[in-house]
């Protein structure tokens, strides 16, 4: 008997004493948050508690990913790697979703979690420390209160995995764009900025107002959103509902519609919401022809998720906005944008499809094809 | 008497609530037809024939028919606590649009389902009280409204989870708040034909639902058949509150706290109280739905404020009225 539990406990203390073994392949890391965390010297697998997180280690190389945080869409996969969109959907704490299996999480053996926040409060550090004390494994915070931060992020996962190189590149490709989205922007007076209203949800009367972090694209590429509105009114979650009358009081220049917007989304569910109510046709933007669908795959170039995906939508909205300001060519920047960040050449017809919602004026069809 | 005063208070109302609104219609240039470009005129008429107007008469129409609804379920359960709801009119109406919207059907389609599926529900309650209790007794009948509410709920929440986070569950869920801001001419239509089939069977069988109040064995010893009076009342509640949520989402506490508001002002007597229900529910949602589509540049959800507007305004009635609330 006695032997049997000498053994046992021999057993017991070899095993814990095995990780320590391997602290040499560990280091500290100080995040985001200021928070110093024990990670492996290479991380190689990472799960993120949010799509914004899942994206940008995504676009930064998708074999770091364990899994998604929802079911990928049809039409958002085909523009991605099959062997990635096949990885399992493991949930996240977005939204209104149910949150993770932790356990699930532990058993992945990721090297390390990332939680992306865009607010500086303490939540993602609380929600952090519980995570990685059930599981484990280490929370890294990044924070993304910007679009401008993007370039940080990037460095900050070249800080952590082994691809340096990877995070250089996208690092200065991403600070070029933003530089230049933001000098055209400062170039207009705020008196001339161009009136624009971002419309979602099954009516197209759900707006991002101008402080929502889901329209932030839209006033840094020099657009006065028309749905200025006090913070504490906002939903957090998006989608705060208007009334048609307001929209016309706003009047905008631009619509930016959703892909996402009415039943069918895209160009059908515009035309659906236009026809169920004629006040649409009064506004200036829908007399004007000056509807765009934001194209959305795989993710949407200005919103949803709010992450580095946005990019894109820093190449398309200065072109929408104020196309005599801009002196690149759109469809070879839109074409270098998803081969640098989602490895995928797009074809003519590819990049036709994605902008092809935007037949709606052809005054961008002609820009896209300059 | 007193209800043609407040017939009188809901068309002043009504008539408020069109000249009020975030676009400055200019109505004297629209009845003369002067003073503006003939462009803005037609915005003018536009606004109100498409924007105001079907949601004046809808919030008239839904109001009275939540509040109808709950005040006739208050009388045959013998319930205080009851409200529209309670055999799962609501939540099979939420299932049915949840799931119309996860499968991307049209609007209307939205609104078929959603439709469908409340009078559904209660078909199933009624089904399930019917086989397990011959005495048909008012407690079975509420317990099997609350399971089948319960498994409806699930379903919704079940829709929910495997929606699209960026496009579908967003609708779902301000579908679910409830909000008139996009009702058009074609709802009002379909509410007001509902609330008429429904209000004209309650209007002529008025008097047995006082009847009906009383306990089981007083109605039928009054002769009564009070099974058939009970299907007919709980079909007409359920097509009125149906056709409501089918159009507006979910509004809770008009229908279970208007109807206590009605009887304080007009006394327990359902001869007047099904009636004066329909003017009092209707003037309730509408000066609820003013001030969400007026005090801010965002839509409040109605069923937010309904609750927010509602609780303070029934405690302070509770205190002031003497009636007995056993």
């Amino acid at each position: 008997m006695k032997k049997i539990i000498i053994v046992l406990l021999s057993a017991v203390l070899s095993a814990c004493g095995k990780p320590s073994e391997n602290n040499s392949d560990k280091r500290e890391y100080t995040d985001m948050a200021g928070r110093t965390i024990s990670v492996t010297r290479d991380v190689r697998k990472i799960f993120s508690t949010s799509p914004m997180g899942t994206t940008l280690a995504y676009s930064f190389d998708p074999e770091l990913l364990i899994g998604w945080n929802y079911k990928l869409n049809p039409d958002d996969s085909a523009y991605m790697n099959m062997k990635y969109t096949k990885l399992p959907e493991l949930g996240g704490w977005f939204g209104k979703s149910a949150g993770v299996n932790l356990e699930i999480i532990a058993a992945a053996k990721p090297d390390l979690i990332i939680s992306l926040s865009t607010t500086s409060d303490g939540f993602e550090k609380d929600k952090s420390l519980v995570i990685s004390s059930k599981t484990g494994i280490p929370v890294a915070v990044f924070n993304m209160k910007t679009v401008e931060d993007i370039p940080s992020v990037y460095e900050a996962m070249g800080e952590l995995t082994v691809n340096k190189k990877r995070a250089e590149l996208l690092k200065n490709y991403t600070q070029n764009i933003i530089n230049r989205a933001k000098k055209i922007s400062e170039s207009v007076p705020e008196s001339e900025k161009i009136r624009v209203y971002y419309a979602e949800g099954l009516k197209g009367l759900n707006t991002e107002p101008d402080q929502s972090i889901h329209s932030e694209l839209i006033k840094f590429c020099g657009g006065h959103n028309v749905a200025q509105i006090k913070e504490n009114d906002i939903s957090g979650y998006g989608n705060t509902p208007v009334s048609m009358e307001q929209v016309l009081v706003w009047n905008p220049e631009i619509i930016l519609i959703s892909d996402y917007l009415g039943k069918d989304g895209g160009m059908k569910g515009w035309n659906d919401i236009i026809n169920s109510n004629p006040l649409w046709s009064k506004i200036d933007a829908v007399k004007n022809g000056k509807v765009y669908i934001v194209p959305r795959s795989p993710f949407q170039w200005i919103d949803r998720p709010p992450s580095v995906n946005r990019i894109a939508g820093l190449i398309w909205l200065p072109y929408i906005f104020y196309p005599e300001l801009c002196d690149y060519n759109i469809k070879k920047e839109i074409k270098e944008f998803y081969s640098v960040f989602y490895g995928k050449e797009l074809s003519d017809t590819e990049l036709e499809e994605l902008v092809s919602a935007n037949i709606y004026s052809k005054k961008t069809k002609r820009n896209i094809e300059r | 008497m007193k209800l043609f005063v407040w017939i009188c208070v809901l068309i002043l109302l009504s008539s408020t609530a069109l000249l009020v609104g975030k676009y400055p219609v200019n109505f004297i240039s629209l009845i003369s037809g002067n003073g503006a470009s003939p462009e803005d005129i037609n915005t003018f008429k536009m606004i109100i024939i498409n924007s105001r107007l079907p949601r004046i008469l809808s919030a008239l129409l839904i109001g009275g028919c939540l509040s109808a609804a709950g005040a006739v379920y208050q009388g045959i359960f013998r319930n205080p606590m009851v409200s529209p709801d309670m055999l799962g009119a609501s939540s099979g109406s939420a299932f049915g649009a949840a799931l119309a919207i996860l499968f991307r059907f049209s609007i209307k389609g939205v609104e078929a389902l959603s439709f469908a599926s409340g009078i559904a529900a209660v078909a199933i309650t009624w089904t399930i009280s019917s086989t397990v209790s011959k005495a048909r007794s008012s407690l079975v009948l509420i317990l099997s409204g609350i399971l089948v509410s319960t498994v409806f709920t699930s379903l919704l929440s079940l829709v929910k989870f495997t929606a699209d986070p960026y496009s579908k569950l967003p609708d779902i869920t301000f579908w679910l708040l409830g909000n008139l801001s996009a009702v058009s001419l074609s709802d009002t239509v379909f509410v007001s034909g509902c609330a008429l089939l429904g209000f004209i069977p309650l209007f002529l069988i008025r008097w047995k639902i006082n009847v009906l109040s009383l306990s089981e064995d007083e109605a039928r010893a009054l002769g009564m058949n009070t099974r058939a009076y009970r299907l007919i009342i709980i079909a007409c509640a359920t097509l009125m509150t149906s056709a409501a949520v089918s159009v507006c989402g979910l509004i809770g506490w008009v229908g279970l706290v208007v109807p206590h508001i009605v009887r304080m002002i007009f006394g327990p007597d359902y001869k007047t109280l099904v009636t004066a229900s329909i003017v009092i529910g209707g003037i309730y949602l509408l000066t609820v739905d003013t001030l969400a589509r007026y005090v801010l540049s965002i839509e409040i959800p109605l069923g937010i404020l309904t609750a927010i507007i509602g609780a303070p305004f029934f405690i302070y009635l509770m205190t002031k009225s003497e009636r007995g609330w056993s």
